[in-house]
């Protein structure tokens, strides 16, 4: 039988330099992301009877484990899902927000340099100077509602962009996660379960969060040590083996734009509507963003471009211009349409290009239903019935509307957009400074007649926006407020959601996080054991020298 | 509390981030003289910001219309000054005319006068402003309003009006368009009224009709008498015009004054919404100055606590 002292001390060596071992991995990853802290289980070895007593028979390393709280870890992903939110939304608001109230860049001094211009001409209708002014200042105008619309609209692109990528983030993490799920499950591997393959789980841990800044999940573990992925509405990501892929789709609301799904089995797909995805990581913030924040500011642009170019337009063509002509339109506008929101037929849709009284130019958006009994309008998000219609071609508030191709059915809903586009076409189809009817029609009583451009001025006062409620200024403040309310909101949130996400890493970090001071203690601690046990070595070593002795003696 | 190696570095570095923002957020605010740099930051005054900006334009434009329409109604005025002093001399010229010891060739030489003050007055008539449009036209301001038609000695016969009847007007506020400018029509009677170069026309042709018997000088005196009538009431038709831009300059005073006023009042008001409180600012930049030299000297002697240092 061998020297039980020898064997105990070679069982401490073992363990004190596992201990080292896993003390120097420690250090070695401390700024390793997604690391976990790992320590030796050391075990006592079961005793032996001998001699009539239970004896002590060293130590043995059980396993390495990790330092690691699932509760903790589970709630720095659900934080960062919220907080990457927040962030990616303020990030694509933030540009459009400086944008609109820059006392430069914003559409309120070219609206207000134009009316400058109409009064100064009001003053010398017959100079030339004074109607080239009104022209290069209408232009200005028009250009800047283009450059507005094409901010938005590189916004909507780069919000596309942020969806697709997204996207393959989130389908790129699934499928390596399947991969890993399979390794940590593999018997042939190693033992399975949560406690094995310390660093496989950690990589698995570092892709859940990487998916979580992405969109929000939860994540069940199973019993073979796999972990399973859902997205927050329950719609599965990863069951054991398989991803399921995340895609761009046709929206089915409106397939004029996309929305994100998910293969729900072969050959279907579950979209998501931006409401499911509030709080949702980058791609939940993308999609709220786009459809909207981005879509109620487009859409109020264009109203505001729609209403001032229809009532210039009407008032410009009161007058009558220098060379005794009557007025033709001042701006152009953009091209209205209707989008089947359900249902499949197409409706075209007719606005007059000059609004048909003061104030009353019908800029939309407008829901058009079909109900059994006919066609219902309604001011997009409201419930007041503004105009009904047995059948197709309606005409109410100067919108014409028809059937384009196929049968409208009972339920079928529309979204009537008579103002889409406008801020992008905008145009001054007037070249010729002589062709500005500063005079009142309809005939010309003399170039000093300055009628039609005192009261052209005066259009920027009168109440003509919003259905007659607010000036186009009043009208083009409330819609940068309202913008810059949502901001301010997001950034309030976003603020209390990092507070969230930092504390969550904290506690996470306290648990799982690396010490260096700790390890330095456990490094002098591992090595004195190490010593010791090497101390233990030579005695068992000594002891047999000595019972050799005697042997020769 | 445990605190893991990459935490510390982690959150030590995000504390400078958002120390480095606030600073760099109250630099910001002090080299624009902004409070808010953009409209988030205070969505409501933004909002108001925005429209008083806007009221302000308005305002520097309501003010240059007043001075326009100031420049207007005083030459205005003042060509109706000569007007009126004309009138004046000419009623003189017709008084003198009465004279019965006067001669014939004496009544020529008296219309020959009278005819010298028509012209003057036709030109002050066709007045025209320092851009050169006509001041007593209406709207057709860029064709001479009066025009005389002349016989063969080049003397007057006829003065038509072609302007409009209409008086211009221009915005000088919100709420106000003012009259500046009289249509000649009105001043010199060309369309009802009493037609001040038709009265001088006819004062100066009885005049120049030779008188020989009786009749003929009844017929002279009673066209003297109608032309002094009617020389009376073109000057009140003159002096009502002239009264109403003496109102109308003095309207104008009035409005430049509330102009000015609101003027400064929407200059405080902007201040109130807009710019930087720069004591509280420069109070905060040391503030933020002093948080995050603290937090860089607490971090540089806190990383270099190190058990290791003492393995050496």
């Amino acid at each position: 039988m061998a020297n039980p002292v020898y064997s105990i001390g070679l069982s401490a060596l073992h363990t004190a330099r596992a201990s080292l071992q896993t003390t120097s991995n420690n250090v070695a990853n401390a700024n390793t992301p997604g690391y976990t802290r790992q320590r030796v289980e050391l075990v006592a070895n079961p005793g032996q009877y001998i001699g009539g007593m239970w004896m002590g028979a060293g130590v043995s390393a059980e396993q390495v484990t990790r330092s690691y709280d699932s509760y903790l870890e589970s709630n720095v992903r659900s934080t960062s899902a919220r907080s990457s939110y927040y962030a990616s939304m303020n990030e694509q608001m933030a540009p459009l927000d400086q944008m609109l109230s820059d006392s430069e860049a914003g559409l309120a001094p070219f609206m207000e340099r134009f009316q400058s211009a109409l009064s100064d001409l009001a003053q010398r209708p017959s100079d030339t100077a004074a109607r080239q002014l009104v022209l290069a200042n209408a232009r200005g105008l028009a250009e800047r509602f283009n450059g507005v619309a094409a901010q938005i609209d590189s916004a909507r692109s780069d919000a596309e962009g942020r969806l697709n990528d997204s996207v393959n983030a989130i389908n790129q993490a699934t499928t390596q996660l399947v991969e890993l799920n399979r390794q940590i499950t593999d018997q042939s591997f190693g033992p399975t379960g949560v406690v094995a393959k310390n660093d496989l789980l950690d990589q698995r841990d570092n892709l859940l969060r990487g998916i979580s800044e992405q969109v929000g999940i939860n994540v069940v573990m199973q019993d073979d040590g796999s972990a399973n992925v859902f997205m927050s509405n329950g719609q599965a990501l990863v069951v054991g083996h398989q991803a399921f892929k995340v895609s761009v789709v046709p929206s089915t609301a409106n397939p004029d734009v996309t929305t994100v799904g998910v293969e729900a089995g072969p050959g279907r797909t579950v979209s998501f509507r931006p409401q499911d995805l509030v709080g949702s990581g980058e791609l939940g913030a993308t999609l709220n963003f786009r459809d909207n924040a981005l879509n109620d500011l487009d859409e109020r642009i264009d109203a505001l471009a729609a209403t001032l170019a229809a009532e210039f337009n009407r008032q410009h063509q009161q007058g009558v211009d220098l060379t005794g002509t009557a007025g033709t339109e001042l701006f152009s506008l953009g091209a209205p349409r209707a989008i089947t929101t359900s249902g499949t037929a197409r409706l075209s849709v007719t606005v007059p290009t000059s609004s048909p009284a003061a104030g009353s130019f019908p800029a939309g958006p407008y829901d058009l239903s079909a109900t059994a009994a006919g066609f219902e309008l309604r001011a997009a998000g409201d419930s007041a019935l503004l105009a009904s219609s047995a059948v197709l071609p309606m005409n109410a508030l100067g919108v014409t509307i028809d059937i384009d191709s196929g049968t409208v059915a009972s339920g079928d809903t529309f979204r009537i957009e008579t103002s889409a586009g406008a801020a992008a076409a905008m145009r001054v189809q007037i070249a010729d400074p002589r062709r500005l009817a500063a005079a009142q029609g309809p005939t010309l009583t003399g170039a000093g007649d300055n009628r039609n451009a005192l009261t052209m001025s005066g259009l920027m006062r009168d109440k003509l926006a919003e259905a007659g409620t607010a000036t186009l200024q009043q009208s083009y403040a409330g819609l940068v407020g309202s913008f810059a309310t949502q901001v301010a909101e997001v950034k309030t949130v976003g603020r209390a959601q990092d507070a969230l996400f930092t504390q969550a890493k904290a506690a996470q970090q306290e648990v799982s996080g690396v010490n260096l001071e700790e390890e330095a203690a456990n490094l002098i601690r591992f090595q004195q054991a190490f010593q010791a046990a090497s101390q233990v070595m030579k005695t068992a070593g000594s002891l047999f020298d000595e019972v050799l002795a005697i042997a020769r003696g | 509390m445990r605190t893991s190696h990459a935490q510390f570095f982690e959150s030590s570095s995000a504390n400078f981030a958002l120390n480095q923002a606030r600073l760099q957020r109250v630099v910001d605010q002090i080299s624009s003289g902004k409070r808010m740099l953009t409209a988030s930051d205070d969505p409501v005054a933004s909002t108001h910001v925005l429209l008083s900006e806007r009221a302000k334009a308005m305002n520097t434009q309501y003010q240059r219309n007043a001075e326009f329409a100031r420049d207007q109604l005083t030459q205005g005025e003042s060509a109706l000054g000569d007007v009126t002093s004309t009138l004046q001399s000419a009623r003189e010229l017709l008084l003198s005319a009465g004279n019965s010891s006067l001669s014939n060739a004496d009544r020529r030489t008296i219309a020959r006068e009278l005819r010298g003050q028509m012209e003057h007055m036709l030109g002050l008539a066709n007045s025209r402003d320092g851009s050169g449009n006509y001041l007593f036209a209406g709207y057709r301001d860029d064709a001479q309003p009066f025009v005389p038609t002349r016989d063969a000695n080049g003397d007057i016969t006829t003065v038509g009006y072609v302007g409009t009847q209409d008086a211009v007007q221009y915005e000088v506020s919100d709420t106000r368009d003012m009259s500046v400018r009289t249509p000649g029509s009105t001043v010199f009677g060309a369309a009802g009224g009493t037609d001040v170069f038709q009265m001088m026309l006819d004062a100066a042709v009885a005049l120049e009709t030779p008188v020989s018997t009786d009749a003929d000088r009844l017929t002279m005196k009673n066209a003297l008498a109608d032309a002094t009538n009617r020389l009376d009431s073109s000057l009140d038709q003159v002096l009502t015009a002239r009264t109403a831009m003496g109102a109308g300059l003095q309207e104008l005073d009035g409005w430049t004054a509330t102009l000015e006023l609101e003027a400064v009042q929407q200059d405080r008001r902007l201040s109130e919404l807009r710019d930087l409180d720069y004591a509280q600012a420069a109070t905060e930049l040391s503030q933020q100055q002093t948080a995050l030299e603290a937090a860089q000297s607490v971090f540089a002697r806190v990383s270099q606590l190190s058990l290791f240092d003492m393995l050496r």
